[in-house]
């Protein structure tokens, strides 16, 4: 949905059009789900959050005044609430980064990174995600997923676009290494003990 | 492998980099053939964290939002119900204890009040008597100590008249005509918050 029609439909929402509200939400829940999800990584608060922070453009629609892509703008409203989620999060619930792995394990050839894009799964590539810090995590996700750019990310981020470079090198060695562990388990295996 | 190609790598993968950067990867992938499988690394991940999205349907927490939206919201007397409902008690018999708790909190306060009144007198104990004249009204840094008070009165040739009081208000006898420069002198002292002349100690509350 382009920043146009989110504008028709945000001065609607001013006048109490509910039905405006049902199209906004349906144009973009999916997307501030999938980014919420990736940061609290449960079902239910990932939902609790996408209520909230549609019900704040509900609230306020006139905040948005189209300095950035309407989505790349509600997800920085779901970001600060994900982040009260993480300030009330107990410690139990908290999780290492994936600092036991070295980021340069190996060298990067050619071989290497065909051999991880041919054997690389979905399962694996999520339980590399989960072991990265939340920082890392979201930074892969707004590249990957929401293919957000450099400026945007950093925005979101709150951050320098330095600091992103930073964190997205770090994300994606570890991210690598964790990849590349998973594929060597996995070759030694017996192969009826495969998945 | 050349730095500024890893760099911009993210980027071209992703589509958001600019013309110019996006000119320059492929020609660099022109050149180095081999960088192209970190390219198709990048592509898979890509691929593979959006295969990780759970498939949710567009309308999920709609009903929620909208119940909000709508004010459908329980009103503040089902609240209250299910609040006590969920402990167990009947609405009428934990308002009857609220009504029975606030009757001994107000015969608590009066007590608590009546109280206050020694404490004053306890306060006042061993200050000094002045019949009304001119006198410092002295309030000290939160974390000031009591020595560091004494000794600070001391080194003015103040007595205490009065005080503290609710509001932390100490009220001193500096020599007669000196106040004006006693309260000069302690203004730059770094546990004095605040010095006022007071014409004597005020009306007891």
């Amino acid at each position: 949905m382009d920043n146009d029609r989110v504008r028709e439909l945000l001065e609607r929402i001013g006048r109490q059009d509910q039905a405006a509200f049902r199209e906004l939400y349906k144009a973009f829940s999916r997307r501030v789900f999938a980014y919420v999800l990736n940061m609290v990584k449960d079902h239910g608060r990932a939902e609790e959050i996408l209520v909230d922070t549609m019900y704040e453009v509900w609230r306020a629609p006139a905040r948005f005044r189209g300095d950035s892509q309407f989505g790349t703008w509600l997800i920085g409203i779901a970001r600060n609430k994900a982040l009260m989620v993480f300030r009330s999060r107990r410690p139990d619930e908290q999780h290492d980064d994936l600092d036991d792995i070295a980021e340069t394990e190996a060298a990067d050839t050619p071989d290497g990174f065909a051999q991880l894009a041919a054997k690389q799964r979905s399962a694996g590539v999520q339980v590399c995600m989960g072991k990265l810090s939340d920082e890392h995590r979201e930074c892969m996700h707004l590249v990957f997923f929401e293919g957000l750019s450099l400026a945007e990310v950093a925005a979101v981020q709150g951050c320098p676009e330095n600091t992103v470079k930073t964190r997205l090198f770090h994300a994606r060695q570890k991210i690598k290494n964790c990849l590349r562990s998973m594929v060597e388990r996995e070759g030694e295996l017996p192969v009826g003990a495969r998945a | 492998m050349n730095e500024r190609f890893d760099e911009l790598l993210p980027w071209y993968v992703n589509g958001s980099l600019s013309a110019e950067d996006r000119a320059w990867v492929e020609h660099y992938l022109t050149e180095h053939p081999d960088a192209k499988a970190e390219v198709d690394w990048y592509r898979s991940l890509s691929t593979r964290i959006q295969e990780n999205v759970p498939a949710v349907p567009a309308t999920i927490g709609l009903a929620k939002a909208m119940t909000l939206i709508r004010g459908d919201l329980p009103t503040l007397s089902e609240r209250i119900t299910a609040f006590f409902g969920a402990l167990g008690v009947r609405p009428v018999t934990a308002f009857a204890g609220l009504a029975i708790m606030a009757v001994q909190g107000v015969f608590i306060a009066n007590l608590m009040n009546a109280a206050q009144e020694d404490a004053v007198e306890m306060r006042a104990l061993k200050a000094t008597v002045t019949n009304d004249r001119p006198m410092l009204k002295l309030n000290f840094a939160p974390d000031a100590k009591e020595a560091e008070i004494r000794h600070l009165l001391m080194s003015v040739q103040g007595r205490l008249a009065g005080g503290p009081g609710q509001l932390g208000d100490y009220f001193v006898v500096v020599p007669a005509g000196k106040e004006a420069a006693v309260a000069d002198q302690l203004k730059s002292n770094p546990i004095v918050q605040a010095v006022s002349l007071a014409p004597g100690l005020p009306p007891r509350e």
